[in-house]
């Protein structure tokens, strides 16, 4: 399904963007709404692979990586989510975009738990680097810390990169064969389960920012926009500004209230 | 020998890979000694008091990756001055030991819990409310908003950690890395309300008697799910739950879906 070529890069880049997670840099070039865009963008559809990415950022949006915690690998999912859609999108003739986009989301589940078993993996394999650098210093020489850690980010690269080519390599042309053989209820089935995921993917978000002091700012808000916002014929520019707007203020207003309470 | 600014520096650019061979076992512990291998280098000639000291850097370390370089310029501090005679190596552990579980939870919970949630909500409210082209740049404005506020504090933290040294702690707690961490949770909260909105408005499918009623539809659902969440449903049980009611609803009402 994918030529050997584009499936090369794309685990390729797959496993420099997984770099940034947790070995490298962490500027966040590795979360899935970056991600989704530059394999939009290498596979010809940024818009699509812009959808699917923040599909997946809103899935992964819990999961901070503390201490020995491993939380999903959302590169790996957003890749796979990414890629599975663009690469779907044109299998069915009609409007199918956001069935293909909907099982490209379902991919990336099982992507995500892939990647963080390689990583669990991984880790475990870099204990031994550790071990290598005191036994160096019991042999009287003074390890060579820059290459050790060379090693340990090859070794990061390589398991984003197998992750990578497993996941497209195996999961694009088996999803391609059941989106091709799906009768249409099935589709229809998949467009609505794309909503469906999206406002899973919010209550997900809100869950991780639940706080009922703010639910009456947050109700209003969003019935404020649904229903006034409807009412008035506002434009999506102005419900963009609105909405920015209502929640800096929100932030602002509380960083005021608690700015005086210590750090305990 | 270089200068105290050479090692400052060099240490800072390589705690962009503190975490770079991260283990189970002593999880840091070899990205910190890359850090501090160059000053140790510089303050011990010596290979045998060289290797010690790299041996005490070998121990288990682990710290917020972003609040790092704050213990790192306290711990260059403290391990220069052990090299002039001037204090202990025991100081060296005590900086070591006393700031990173502390700056840890700090980081924590304001980078990993409500920052980067934060931006990246903001990146997704972008990409779908912003009008035509201009929602193409939403990861540029995830990536700017992330960074903006995350790298100055980064970039500082060796310097402060050198100046400061131990007290450096007190430094940190003045930045009121807590009230800001809260401030982002409110506002993203309503980045998402804010965000549900408008998917209502603009994109949802229309099954209702009027868009209005599509509204309450789309948002029921929405509460119906966070609901779920808050009585510990996971999201990959909802997840199988979206997907056989969306069979449901294609065998139900094939002829309403929406284009």
């Amino acid at each position: 399904m994918l030529p050997l070529g584009t499936l090369i890069l794309l685990s390729a880049v797959g496993g420099l963007l997984g770099l940034d997670s947790t070995g490298a840099l962490q500027v966040m070039l590795s979360r899935p709404l970056v991600v989704g865009a530059l394999f939009g963008v290498l596979l010809g559809n940024l818009s699509l692979g812009l959808v699917l990415g923040s599909m997946v950022e809103l899935l992964c949006i819990a999961g901070p990586p503390v201490g020995s915690l491993v939380p999903p690998d959302s590169t790996a999912a957003a890749a796979a989510a990414a890629t599975v859609a663009v690469r779907l999108a044109h299998l069915r003739p009609g409007h199918w975009t956001t069935a293909a986009a909907a099982l490209g989301f379902l991919a990336a589940v099982p992507a995500g738990a892939l990647g963080a078993r390689a990583e669990v993996w991984q880790r475990r394999w870099t204990n031994r680097l550790s071990r290598r650098a005191d036994a160096e210093l019991d042999a009287g020489r003074l390890p060579r810390l820059g290459i050790l850690l060379a090693a340990a980010l090859g070794m990061a690269f390589l398991r984003g990169f197998l992750v990578c080519a497993l996941v497209l390599g195996v999961g694009v042309p088996v999803l391609a064969g059941i989106f091709k053989g799906l009768p249409v209820e099935g589709l229809y089935a998949l467009r609505w389960s794309f909503w469906l995921f999206w406002l899973l993917g919010l209550a997900v978000a809100a869950d991780q920012f639940w706080d009922r002091r703010g639910l009456r700012t947050a109700a209003g808000v969003s019935l404020g926009v649904a229903v006034f916002g409807a009412a008035v014929g506002a434009g999506q520019g102005e419900v963009l500004a609105a909405v920015i707007g209502a929640a800096g203020v929100a932030g602002v207003w509380i960083w005021l209230a608690n700015r005086n309470e210590g750090w305990t | 020998m270089k200068s105290g600014a050479s090692w400052r520096i060099e240490a800072a650019l390589r705690a962009t890979l503190l975490q770079g061979a991260w283990n189970f076992e002593r999880m840091q512990n070899l990205g910190w000694a890359y850090c501090m291998e160059p000053a140790l280098r510089a303050l011990y000639p010596d290979p045998a008091r060289r290797a010690a000291a790299l041996r005490r850097h070998l121990e288990l370390f682990n710290t917020h990756p972003y609040l790092a370089p704050y213990v790192l310029g306290a711990a260059l501090r403290a391990e220069s001055e052990a090299a002039a005679g001037r204090g202990g190596v025991e100081a060296v552990a005590a900086i070591k030991a006393g700031l990173s579980p502390a700056l840890a939870a700090v980081g924590d919970s304001f980078f990993w819990a409500n920052l980067r949630p934060a931006a990246g909500l903001l990146g997704v409210v972008w990409l779908w409310l912003a009008p035509g082209r201009l929602r193409l740049a939403a990861p540029l404005v995830f990536l700017g908003a992330y960074n903006l506020a995350s790298l100055p504090l980064r970039l500082r933290g060796v310097r402060a950690g050198w100046l400061k040294g131990d007290g450096v702690a007190v430094h940190v707690a003045r930045l009121g890395l807590p009230a800001k961490a809260e401030g982002l949770r409110r506002m993203a909260l309503v980045l998402v309300a804010g965000l549900c909105g408008a998917l209502a408005r603009i994109n949802q499918p229309a099954v209702g008697p009027s868009p209005v009623a599509d509204n309450f539809l789309f948002l029921g659902a929405g509460l119906l799910m966070l609901l779920l969440l808050r009585l510990s449903v996971r999201p990959v049980v909802l997840l199988v739950l979206c997907t056989l009611a969306s069979l449901v609803l294609a065998l139900a009402i094939p002829p309403m879906n929406p284009h």
